[in-house]
């Protein structure tokens, strides 16, 4: 049977000859140092169809416009079978793999894998990941909740606060002046057209690079040594062997979080009121925090020049070394920003909230700060000077 | 450039090959616009605005008690409607810092924005927190006991 399809194929296709380029690339031998650290990308790439997947079976029941959102969101939790499941792997799989895709281009920065010849892989791997943090937004819209109507009115009025044209990028995002049926559209059209396919070129692109150029080594740029046949480690079975490994515990992961911490649907969004102390999702807390610091345009400048930064970073470091212990000067600036950006975070996470440490009671300001609530107070009087 | 395309005196002439070249990607440049232009316009938003001088009716004057405020939807827009002694108010509900609803507390008259704890008084001024502006001020007028908000 086997032989008989191959056979008719190969009457039609030069089979051999397709086959050989496809051989190559699976034996072909990756650099010794290739770790577990490595399968951060292939992981990426699985949270992206699982999330391309479960999102297929949301949009069987999802329906975007402003008066049944919220309640086909509903209904695909309480009624659709296995809907709930679905539902949380879809919403725990984007944060998941916000974290992944962040954690994989760390280890890229640690190990010098974006110096000559690989800073085009690099660019595009920066563009995947604002575009997955992109996904996350336009996506946390969609179940038109109070907290998701309200983050986006927050997230959409910085947008206005670009200078110049802020006015009407914030209008143009929304579709009219406030959040409302017009933008649920636009970020679902965002979310489940533009993105996806956006995405999906992009990562073919990527991938296509990262083999065509081969891993990166250790080596100095410019000196790096070619990977021989029969050296280091063989692609298939081992490398593909670890990955296969890491996509299983990952997929357990994925679904225990499921299970166990399902994301809460709330309330249904009310244009007419704001609830307390309202928040972007975390991955934009460290950003909305240090937004708090500044007059919003000059906050806007410093925030945009972060993604800027990044693309560009590879043209900025122009040193040969590759090594991390050998490049005292990136791995200071890496570290200090993923030490400000898990400060500034943790500020935002706890900011406006009143948190009891040791047996005492504090309210946190929005600067983060925390003022201690004297014992027996009667409760909740917001502003009490410190 | 080729021989051919110089005159006698030697100054570039522009074959015919070439010109041809030029309108048809002059051509298709123009096209490329033409559909451009009116699928980038297609994306802008539609605002419906209403006769600007119209007066939109939100309630009766009972609605609103003395040092109590509401919140309405006009055009779009959330307007804040508060009640003194001796007269309404009308601003926008829309914190001019990042666009949450800000609220009225009657016990302390002032409005709040629940998100970064904006302060305003009475007449929409920022007086404490991040709030960059004041809230924009409409204009009310009661009429047979009916409230109308200017938008
Ligand atoms: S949005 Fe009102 S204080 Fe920030």
């Amino acid at each position: 049977m086997w032989k008989r399809c191959y056979h008719w194929f190969n009457e039609r296709f030069d089979l051999p000859k397709i086959q050989k380029p496809i051989n190559d690339q699976l034996t072909k031998p990756l650099p010794g140092h290739i770790s577990w650290f490595h399968t951060l990308g292939s992981m990426s790439f699985f949270l992206f169809i699982s999330q391309v997947l479960t999102g297929i079976l949301l949009l069987i029941y999802y329906h975007p416009t402003q008066k049944e959102a919220f309640e086909s969101i509903k209904f695909i939790t309480n009624e659709v079978y296995m809907g709930w499941l679905y539902r949380q792997i879809h919403a725990w799989g984007s944060n998941l793999m916000i974290i992944i895709v962040f954690l994989h281009m760390l280890r890229t920065f640690v190990t010098g894998s974006y110096k000559k010849p690989r800073e085009i892989t690099w660019i595009l791997g920066v563009l995947l990941f604002v575009m997955t943090v992109i996904f996350g937004f336009t996506g946390y819209l969609l179940p038109w909740n109070q907290l998701a109507y309200w983050a986006t009115t927050v997230g959409t009025e910085i947008a206005g606060a670009v200078p110049f044209f802020g006015e009407f990028l914030k209008t143009f995002l929304r579709g009219g002046t406030a959040v409302g049926g017009e933008t649920l559209s636009r970020f679902f059209v965002i979310h489940v057209i533009i993105l996806p396919w956006a995405l999906f070129f992009i990562v073919i692109f990527h991938l296509f690079c990262v083999r065509y150029l081969g891993m990166s080594t250790m080596d100095k740029v410019g000196e790096e040594k070619k990977v021989k046949e029969g050296q280091g480690v063989p692609f298939f079975p081992h490398h593909v062997l670890k990955e296969g490994i890491v996509l299983f515990v990952l997929l357990g992961v994925l679904i225990t979080l499921s299970v166990f911490s399902p994301f809460e649907l709330g309330e249904k969004a009310n244009p007419l009121q704001t609830p307390h102390a309202i928040k972007p999702e975390w991955y934009f807390l460290s950003m909305y925090q240090v937004l708090k610091h500044f007059p919003k345009s000059i906050g806007i400048f410093v925030l945009g020049l972060a993604p800027l930064f990044l693309l560009i970073w590879p043209f900025l470091d122009r040193t040969p070394q590759r090594h991390p212990s050998k490049r005292p000067v990136s791995m200071t600036i890496g570290i200090l920003v993923v030490l400000s950006l898990v400060i500034f975070g943790v500020l935002g996470w706890v900011s406006e909230t009143r948190i009891h440490v040791f047996g005492k009671t504090y309210d946190v300001d929005m600067y983060g700060k925390p003022h201690l609530v004297p014992a027996q107070t009667p409760p909740v009087q917001k502003d009490i000077a410190p | 450039m080729k021989e051919a395309d110089m005159n006698r005196s030697g100054e570039k002439e522009i074959s015919r090959r070439t010109f041809v070249d030029w309108v048809i990607k002059g051509g298709l440049l123009v096209a490329l616009a033409g559909v451009l232009y009116p699928a980038l316009s297609y994306l802008r938003p539609v605002m419906r605005r209403g006769a600007i001088s119209e007066m939109e009716e939100v309630g009766g004057v009972n609605d609103i008690p003395v040092w109590g405020g509401k919140k309405v939807i006009i055009g779009g827009s959330a307007v804040l409607i508060i009640r003194t002694p001796d007269a309404f108010k009308a601003f926008s509900a829309v914190c001019t810092h990042l666009g949450c609803l800000v609220d009225w507390d009657g016990q302390k008259r002032e409005i709040i924005c629940p998100c970064h704890a904006g302060i305003f008084d009475l007449n929409g001024r920022n007086i404490s927190g991040p709030p960059p502006r004041p809230l924009p001020v409409y204009t009310v007028s009661v009429i047979n006991n009916k409230i109308f908000v200017k938008v």
